[in-house]
């Protein structure tokens, strides 16, 4: 009996210190990877501050120079010049207040928070549209699943990354959106017939900035414990698949 | 009429106490505590699913006990009660490893050791039948088979305390219903088996420590219902 009851107590003894083993590991992984998601989110943010000084230096710090110019060089004797003139810094004023708007709607997440995380990726993809460089196929099945708007936001951002990608690298022609809602999870695919990339190539050969977007993509999935899965080749486009639990 | 029915009681209570003296009274604390996990089962049965069987096992062994008591006291003892109650026991017995086996095969987690333990489930029940039909032993006391029973509950008891240690120790053991629930079934046969490999020799030898020496089945009985009551308490407080 004595016996019995020690092996007990010892079994006891050691599964405790197991235990307080475990939730000390346990505690320091969750640590670790709220640090990763902070460190993401920083990373996420500093990208995000350099994409928009680039957006302002090479859009509308452009315009609004060349607007300058304009104004600067008008002759008041010249009436022919001077109405051209004028006209000219009113469309250049007109396309930096234009890439303002764009750069301030892209930045604004109270679209994911009213309207949802569907409605912004349409207003993403009209606005697109409006280019009439790209031929859009957008398709979604399944019964919609409203996930935390911090969650839609991520994976809004993460559609950004991939579109801002293809218009900036890709030289695509055509662009798919499809949007998969299953039981436990939501899929994503975005795919372009763009020039592509070579994936077997080094790390180092990709230019900077694509592997960038991808890493950018990549983090971002991270954060959100879905699965992510790139692939691309040489003049073959271009896809970016994402798997998301709810 | 009514005098003789007193002193018919009285008598009968008498001897009652007598023989539960005998076993230093662990029987009616057995009984207690059997009768108070079988309301409290009923009570919460909703809330108990995955222990469910014990509340059967508890039923069975709460009508075994009570047989027991039945006959020794109430009864006149003759051979005919002798053989009833030792054809009661060896169903129990059954009864009990194929409960507490499917609780272990359910318990535990290793896949190896699932099938082992249903090979072993369908082999010692299958042999126990052929023994009683081939050699007439179904009305002999289950002495060297509560034996191999005891080995093998205590030896797949162990391989749970072997997995508890394998696996990642996530749960907090304490709180853990079949952790309550299989260190009762090892203290039950580590009780059990000593008894029964010494029953023959201390019946022929030592007749008159034979029932204080029972007593240790009781006291196995007692520690199994105080764990079982354990681990209801467990699992009761677990969020549905």
């Amino acid at each position: 009996m004595l016996l019995l009851a020690s092996f007990i107590i010892t079994i006891l003894y050691l599964y405790q210190k197991k235990h307080f083993l475990f939730q000390n590991n346990l505690e320091k992984i969750k640590i670790e990877h709220e640090k990763n998601i902070l460190r993401s989110q920083l990373e996420i943010q500093e990208q995000t501050f350099t994409d928009v000084s680039r957006d302002i230096h090479d859009n509308i710090s452009l315009s609004l120079t060349l607007a300058k110019l304009h104004l600067n060089n008008i002759n008041l004797k010249d009436d022919l010049n001077f109405n051209k003139k004028i006209n000219v810094a009113i469309t250049l004023i007109g396309e930096a207040i234009y890439d303002l708007n764009n750069i301030s709607k892209s930045l604004n997440a109270d679209i994911i928070k009213n309207h949802g995380l569907l409605n912004a990726i349409e207003n993403e993809l009209d606005m697109l549209m409006k280019t009439d460089l790209y031929e859009i196929k957008y398709d979604i099945t399944g019964s919609p699943v409203f996930m935390s708007s911090e969650k839609e936001l991520i994976l809004f951002r993460i559609i950004q990354e991939a579109i801002n990608n293809i218009i900036k690298h890709s030289k695509a022609e055509k662009i798919t959106l499809f949007i998969k809602y299953n039981i436990d999870r939501m899929e994503l695919l975005i795919e372009d017939n763009g020039i592509g990339f070579s994936t077997i190539k080094f790390q180092e050969e990709i230019p900077l900035r694509i592997t960038a977007g991808l890493n950018n993509i990549r983090q971002r999935a991270k954060m959100l414990n879905s699965e992510c899965f790139i692939d691309s080749a040489i003049n073959k486009g271009t896809i970016v698949k994402i798997s998301i639990p709810y | 009429m009514n005098l003789s029915c007193y002193k018919f009681i009285k008598t009968k209570l008498k001897s009652m106490i007598e023989y539960f003296s005998k076993f230093y009274f662990t029987i009616p604390i057995q009984i207690m505590l059997n009768t108070f996990f079988v309301i409290a089962c009923i009570i919460n049965y909703k809330k108990i699913r995955g222990l469910r069987s014990l509340l059967l096992y508890s039923i069975l062994a709460l009508t075994q006990c009570l047989m027991g008591v039945y006959v020794n006291v109430i009864e006149e003892y003759t051979i005919e009660s002798e053989t009833f109650l030792e054809n009661t026991i060896n169903i129990f017995m059954v009864a009990e490893f194929i409960i507490f086996y499917v609780f272990l095969i359910n318990a535990i987690k290793t896949v190896a050791i699932r099938k082992l333990l249903r090979i072993i489930l369908v082999t010692f029940t299958t042999l126990i039948f052929y023994i009683w039909t081939s050699s007439n032993t179904f009305n002999e006391g289950p002495a060297t088979l509560t034996v191999i029973e005891s080995y093998l509950v205590i030896i797949s008891c162990l391989f749970y305390y072997y997995e508890l240690f394998k696996m990642p120790s996530a749960n907090k053991i304490f709180e853990s219903p079949a952790f309550w629930t299989i260190t009762g079934m090892l203290f039950l046969f580590t009780f059990l088996m000593p008894f029964f490999l010494q029953r023959n020799n201390i019946l022929w030898n030592f007749k008159y420590l034979y029932k204080p020496i029972y007593s240790m089945t009781f006291i196995g009985y007692i520690l199994l219902f105080t764990f079982f009551i354990n681990a209801l308490k467990c699992k009761i407080k677990q969020p549905i």
